[in-house]
C-alpha cells in the first residue's frame, strides 16, 4: 500500500499516494504533478497552485525541504515502518534515557558554564559558542544531569560534534 | 578620477563598488581569501587576488598584504567598503602613506569618531546633544559601578571603539555589573583590538535615526535625509527605510542640521552617517558616527535618485560634490531587509553551507544587492549577511507590500536563512503603522515567532513538504517494481540501496 506517515518538525501527516497524479490527505483528493528543475529542486503543482522546492538527502528516510522560505526536517515512513518503530521506541524508552548534545554548527567554545554531575533544567545556558565573530548561547534540550562533558574550553569543534550528555 | 581600485573587502558590498567601478570606467580589483573563491565578488572584478586563509586576520584584515598588493597591482585607491578596515585610523595613515588614496574621510576624522568616547567629548563641545554618560572610558568595575549608580540603571556598557552593535550590553541592577563588565571587555577585544568601554544612560523605547552626510575636500556639506533603523536584533540591524515614518518636516529640519554640525565638527569629508536615539516626544542624542559607507545605504539611492558609491570615489578623486543641498528631495519611500544566513526559530544560530539553489527576487521597485549566488559558500569566518533586499514605492504602504511579494519571491536552499521572519515582520500591524521602537524584536516578540509563523501559513507549507516526501517515496517504490529505468529524480532512487 502506499500509504505514508511523514513527520514534518515533528508533526505527522498521514498521505496516500492513490496513482501517478493524485493523493490523498485528510479525506481529500488533492491533483499533482511534480516537474524537476535541477540542483536537487523541483516544481510540485497541487491542484491549481504551483510551489517551488528544494529537496536535500539527509538519510535513508530523512531530508530537509526548503519551501516558502521556510526549511523543514522530514521524515517518510511507510504506515508499517511507522508502527514498527513506534513499537521500538516505546520499549526504548522504558529502560533508561541517554541524551547526546551536539555543536549546531562549527566555532571556538568560549566557555563551559555548568559541571558534570551539576542538574539542569531545560533551556539553562550550558556553554558559549563563538562563531561568526558572535557569542551563541547552547542551551539544554531537556532538563536532567550532565552525565559527562566531551570538549574543553578554548577549543574548537565542528558540527555535530557531541558536546555533553544529558541523562 | 582613478584608474584602478582595490576593494578591501567581500561579499555584496565588494560587489556594489566594483559595479560603481565599472561604470564609471574604472578598473577593480578584488581581494578574496581561500574560503571565498566562489563569492560574486571574485567573479565579477576585472581583476582578482588571493589575499590568504580563510581567518580574518590572515586575510581581509591582513594590513601589510592589502597595501603590498595595492602598489603591486598599481591601485591608484583603495575602497574600504563597510567594516574589516573601513573605521581603521592605522590602516587609513598606512595607505595615505603608501601614495595610495583611502576612499573615505581623513585619517584623524576616522580615529576621533572611531573613539566613541572623544566624539561625545567633540558633540558635546559643539552643541550636538548626546547621551547621557561618560565621555571617557572606565578603568575599573568597581569606578563603572559607582557611575552606574549615579546615572541611573538601567545602563549600557559600550566599546569606545565599537559599533554595529558588538560588544555592548544593557545592564539592569549593580549586582549584573561585574559579569557584564568583563563580558563587554572580551567581547570588544576581540573585535575591535581595544577593551576600552564607557558608559551611557539606557533611553527607554527610543528610535534609531540616522542622517547620511557627505562632505568633499573644499569645505561642502550636505545631507541626504534620515533613514529609520530600528528593526534590530541584538542592536543589528535588520530592516532599515528612507525616510521614516516618524520624523516630521520640523524634526527634520533639526535632526539634518545637527548632522551637518557634527560632521563640520570633524573636518569631514566623503560619505558618513550620524546616528541618533530619539525618544518619543522626538528629541534625538547624537549615539555615534559611521565614518563610511552604510550597509543600508541603498535606500538613501532609491529615495534621492543619487549614487553614493560613485560619490565617494569622485570625492576621493578630490572633485567638488556633484550636487547641491537644494537638489536634495525625497521621493517615495525605500525599505532593505538584510537577508542574513540564520535560523530564526534555533536562537538565531548561524547557518553555513553551499548556496544549492538560489531564485532572485525581481520586477518593478526592486533591487538586490547580493554578494553570492547558487555555488558559493557561506562560510563560518565572516558575517552571515548573503544579501540585502530593497525596495521603492510610491508611499510606505506601497513599499510594504512590495517587499513582501519580493520576499515570497526570493528561495535559496542550501542553508537556513531568515526570509521567512523578515516576512512575518513586514506583515505586523505595528510595523506598518510605524509603532515599534529599537526594543520590537524583543524576547516577548521572539517566543511569539511560532505562533506567528502558523498564522501566516507556515502550516499549509508543511503540508506541502509532505505531501511532496511522500509523493517521492511512492514514485521510488514503483519505479523498482516496474523497471530499471532512472528517474530525473535519481537521487531519491539512492534511497534503495541504503
Amino acid at each position: 500500500m502506499n500509504e505514508y506517515v511523514i513527520t514534518v518538525d515533528d508533526k505527522k501527516k498521514n498521505i496516500t499516494v492513490l496513482n501517478n497524479s493524485e493523493i490523498k490527505l485528510n479525506g481529500s483528493n488533492i491533483n499533482y504533478e511534480i516537474i524537476p528543475s535541477g540542483c536537487e529542486s523541483y516544481l510540485m503543482r497541487l491542484n491549481e497552485k504551483v510551489y517551488e522546492l528544494t529537496a536535500v538527502k539527509k538519510s535513508a528516510e530523512s531530508y530537509l525541504l526548503i519551501v516558502g522560505g521556510h526549511q523543514f526536517e522530514v521524515t517518510v515512513r511507510t504506515a508499517l515502518q511507522e508502527k514498527a518503530i513506534k513499537l521500538l521506541e516505546d520499549a526504548q524508552a522504558v529502560s533508561h534515557h541517554l541524551r547526546e548534545v551536539k555543536a549546531p554548527m562549527p566555532g571556538l567554545l568560549l566557555k563551559i558554564k555548568r559541571n558534570e554531575g551539576d542538574t539542569i533544567s531545560q533551556g539553562d545556558s550550558i556553554m558559549i559558542l563563538e562563531a561568526m565573530k558572535m557569542e551563541n548561547d547552547l542551551r539544554a534540550p531537556a532538563a536532567g544531569q550532565i552525565k559527562k562533558i566531551l570538549v574543553k574550553e578554548g577549543t574548537a569543534v565542528e558540527k555535530g560534534a557531541v558536546l555533553f550528555t544529558i541523562e | 578620477m582613478f584608474r584602478k581600485v582595490l576593494i578591501a573587502n567581500r561579499g555584496e558590498i565588494a560587489v556594489r563598488i566594483i559595479r560603481a567601478c565599472r561604470e564609471l570606467g574604472i578598473k577593480s580589483a578584488a581581494i578574496y581569501s581561500d574560503a571565498d573563491k566562489t563569492a560574486l565578488h571574485t567573479k565579477f572584478a576585472d581583476e582578482s587576488y588571493n589575499i590568504g586563509a580563510p581567518p580574518s586576520s590572515e586575510s581581509y584584515l591582513n594590513q601589510k598584504k592589502i597595501i603590498d598588493l595595492a602598489k603591486k597591482i598599481k591601485a591608484d585607491a583603495i575602497h574600504p567598503g563597510y567594516g574589516f578596515f573601513a573605521e581603521n585610523a592605522k590602516f587609513i595613515s598606512a595607505v595615505e602613506k603608501a601614495g595610495i588614496i583611502f576612499i573615505g574621510p581623513s585619517s584623524e576624522s576616522v580615529a576621533l569618531m572611531g573613539s566613541k568616547t572623544a566624539a561625545r567629548q567633540r558633540m558635546q563641545k559643539h552643541n550636538v546633544p548626546i547621551v547621557p554618560g561618560t565621555t571617557k572610558p572606565i578603568i575599573s568595575a568597581v569606578e563603572g559601578k559607582n557611575i552606574g549608580k549615579e546615572i541611573g540603571y538601567p545602563i549600557l556598557l559600550k566599546a569606545a571603539a565599537g559599533g554595529g552593535g558588538k560588544g555592548m550590553r544593557k545592564i539592569n541592577a549593580p549586582d549584573d555589573f561585574e559579569s557584564a563588565f568583563d563580558a563587554t571587555k572580551r567581547e570588544s577585544l576581540k573585535a575591535f583590538a581595544s577593551d576600552e568601554i564607557y558608559i551611557e544612560k539606557f533611553i527607554e523605547k527610543p528610535k534609531h535615526i540616522e542622517v547620511q552626510i557627505f562632505g568633499d575636500k573644499h569645505g561642502n556639506y550636505v545631507h541626504l535625509n534620515e533613514r529609520e533603523c530600528s528593526i534590530q536584533r541584538r542592536h543589528q540591524k535588520i530592516i532599515e527605510e528612507a525616510p521614516s515614518s516618524f520624523v516630521n518636516k520640523e524634526t527634520r529640519k533639526k535632526i539634518t542640521q545637527a548632522a551637518i554640525d557634527a560632521a563640520k565638527a570633524c573636518n569631514y569629508y566623503n560619505a558618513g552617517t550620524v546616528e541618533f536615539l530619539m525618544d518619543a516626544q522626538r528629541n534625538f542624542f547624537f549615539l555615534e558616527m559611521n565614518t563610511r559607507l552604510q550597509v543600508e545605504h541603498p535606500v538613501t539611492e532609491l529615495t534621492t535618485g543619487f549614487d553614493l558609491v560613485k560619490e565617494q570615489l569622485s570625492v576621493a578623486s578630490g572633485k567638488k560634490l556633484s550636487f547641491k543641498q537644494s537638489e536634495v528631495k525625497i521621493n517615495g519611500h525605500s525599505i532593505e531587509c538584510r537577508i542574513y544566513a540564520e535560523d530564526a526559530e534555533n536562537n538565531f544560530m548561524p547557518s553555513t553551507g553551499k548556496i544549492i539553489y538560489y531564485v532572485a527576487p525581481s520586477g518593478p521597485g526592486i533591487r538586490l544587492d547580493s554578494g553570492f549566488e547558487i555555488g558559493s559558500e557561506i562560510s563560518v569566518y565572516y558575517d552571515p549577511l548573503i544579501s540585502k533586499l530593497v525596495c521603492w514605492g510610491e508611499d510606505r504602504t506601497i513599499a510594504i507590500e512590495r517587499m513582501k511579494r519580493a520576499l515570497s519571491e526570493y528561495h535559496i536552499a542550501g542553508l537556513i536563512t531568515n526570509i521567512s521572519f523578515l516576512k512575518l515582520i513586514i506583515q505586523q500591524k505595528d510595523f506598518n503603522n510605524g509603532k515599534f521602537d529599537i526594543n520590537y524584536l524583543n524576547e516577548d516578540f521572539m517566543n511569539k515567532i511560532s505562533s506567528l509563523q502558523n498564522e501566516l501559513g507556515k502550516e499549509k507549507l508543511m503540508e506541502v513538504a509532505a505531501i511532496f516526501s511522500a509523493i517521492h517515496k511512492s514514485k521510488f517504490s514503483m519505479n523498482h517494481v516496474s523497471s530499471n529505468h532512472v528517474d530525473n529524480i535519481n537521487r531519491w532512487v539512492d534511497q534503495l540501496y541504503e
